[in-house]
């Protein structure tokens, strides 16, 4: 029972995430395509990020949503989230300029911040990941 | 239990792998586009025998932004709260913070920096825009307005003449220009013809303005670009001239949003800086190049700040050498005075002397 709450509540935070983050990028598209662009990383695919990247998040928000794919949706989640961490760790480090496509109350934060948050959901994702998979095995179902 | 362990050592493995290819695709992408940093950038450094000698150094009161100008003995450090200025006196090794009375409008704390006039300390807001003036021994300050436009640089060259890169109504198109004030008169001049009017809001020929009272000149840093002018006080200029880079184009490009109320403009691509912090000091430029010369060490650059010199009578490259770090600390910023190289570092201000 506990373990069903943790997980619920775990995505329930993520597809918060998602959902936040993909609107505030597509309700101001055009800012968006300029940060995607200042980055020296993916400068070059940024007109195309700016409508995969919202896209994937709906997407994965929708995954979340469904009992049936909700593993799914919690290791895109994972991945997804992993790559964000990565990416603004090779940006601190690797990167002499480090614009953000961050969006709303999240563009806020500073870089060594936003790590801190993705890795938290890094973590609530993974332990979503592992709990879901323990309510699975039957002779633990109560 | 068995089935317990199967199911925990299937999730955590699927973890793994899932966080290894994420980061697998991230390295992938990063490493593409910073092998390109490795190529030849076309001129070699040539290093001077001077190095620069510990004398002493303070401990940052508050977290500080920059070193906004340095008049003789005494250096006025920016720091993160507004209107607090922190002083040091290299003459008696003392520091204290300054308070001035910050002005109280919205748009002062966006963008300001301090200026040193023989009569006092000037907080300059560009978005304002205004001069404040405070006098030494007094609380209060004098306001100026400073055109109807805002500006980006500001330097004075006199205790009533101001010279600044900004905006000026004359201008139509969306271009900052030189102007020179007479805060006393109120008389203004313009020079339009520096750069072309490109319509960025001024943006790709953004750069550092610097006076020197020892040759009554002002330079100009482009940071983008390797582009190094000098005008007079009547905003002639006396020669263009180019840092020692091979960097004469800007790489980086200017885009615009448009909404209904205004027009933003800002970087539409990654910003390559090249000159990224300079002063001037008894006819020598000091500037904070950000490009690797070919006959520097990979390394040895990531780990320095490289500094090269420049005669600005002439416009003429002198040598180079390298800010050392302070206790694995990079510089911030740095100013050059007639007691030695101060260098800004994040939990402290060193003095250097140049041996």
């Amino acid at each position: 029972m506990i373990k069903k709450i943790i997980v619920r509540v775990i995505t329930l935070l993520l597809m918060l995430l998602w959902v936040y983050s993909a609107v505030s990028k597509l309700l101001d598209y055009n800012t968006t395509v300029l940060q995607f662009s200042q980055s020296p990383f993916i400068t070059e695919f940024a007109g195309t990020l700016a409508w995969a990247v919202p896209g994937a998040e709906i997407a994965i928000s929708a995954l979340l949503f469904l009992e049936k794919t909700r593993r799914w949706g919690l290791y895109a989640s994972l991945f997804v989230m992993a790559m964000f961490s990565a990416y603004i760790y090779a940006m601190l480090n690797m990167s002499s300029y480090v614009p953000c496509a961050c969006g709303g109350v999240l563009s806020g934060l500073g870089w060594e911040e936003h790590l801190v948050l993705n890795l938290s959901f890094v973590v609530l994702s993974a332990l979503a990941i592992t709990l879901s998979g323990l309510m699975e095995i039957p002779e633990l179902i109560i | 239990m068995n089935s317990l362990r199967r199911q925990v050592l299937k999730d955590v493995v699927g973890i793994i792998i899932t966080i290894s290819l994420a980061v697998g695709v991230v390295f992938v992408i990063s490493f593409r586009a910073t092998r390109s940093e490795n190529n030849p950038n076309g001129f070699n450094r040539v290093f001077l025998r001077e190095r620069f000698e510990h004398v002493t150094e303070w401990a940052n009161p508050l977290p500080v932004v920059g070193i906004d100008d340095g008049v003789r003995d005494k250096i006025w450090v920016k720091t993160k709260v507004p209107g607090i200025v922190w002083v040091v006196d290299a003459n008696n090794k003392d520091s204290y913070l300054d308070t001035l009375s910050f002005p109280k409008h919205k748009l002062a704390a966006w963008s300001y920096r301090y200026v040193v006039t023989d009569s006092g300390v000037v907080i300059a807001a560009g978005n304002i825009p205004g001069l404040f003036f405070k006098a030494a021994g007094t609380p209060r300050l004098h306001a100026y307005k400073f055109g109807s436009l805002p500006f980006t640089k500001i330097v004075s060259v006199s205790p009533a003449s101001f010279i600044a890169r900004g905006f000026d109504p004359k201008v139509k198109s969306k271009d900052q220009v030189f102007i020179k004030e007479n805060i006393i008169s109120g008389e203004r001049i313009t020079n339009t013809t520096v750069f072309p009017l490109l319509h960025d809001a001024g943006l790709s020929t953004d750069g550092n303005l610097h006076y020197d009272p020892a040759t009554g000149l002002l330079s100009y840093v482009a940071f983008y670009n390797n582009g190094l002018i000098a005008l007079d006080t009547n905003l002639a200029v006396a020669y263009q001239a180019n840092t020692i880079d091979s960097f004469f184009f800007s790489h980086t490009q200017i885009g615009a949003i448009q909404t209904a109320d205004e027009v933003k403009f800002t970087n539409a691509g990654p910003k390559k800086i090249v000159n990224a912090d300079n002063n001037v000091h008894n006819g020598i430029l000091y500037n904070r190049s950000l490009i690797r010369a070919d006959n520097e060490d990979k390394n040895v650059f990531k780990k320095s700040a490289v500094l090269d010199l420049y005669n600005t009578r002439k416009g003429m490259y002198i040598g180079s050498l390298y800010i050392p770090n302070s206790q694995g600390e990079p510089p911030i910023s740095f100013r050059m005075t007639d007691k030695g190289m101060f260098v800004l570092y994040k939990s402290r201000l060193v003095q250097y002397s140049l041996q």
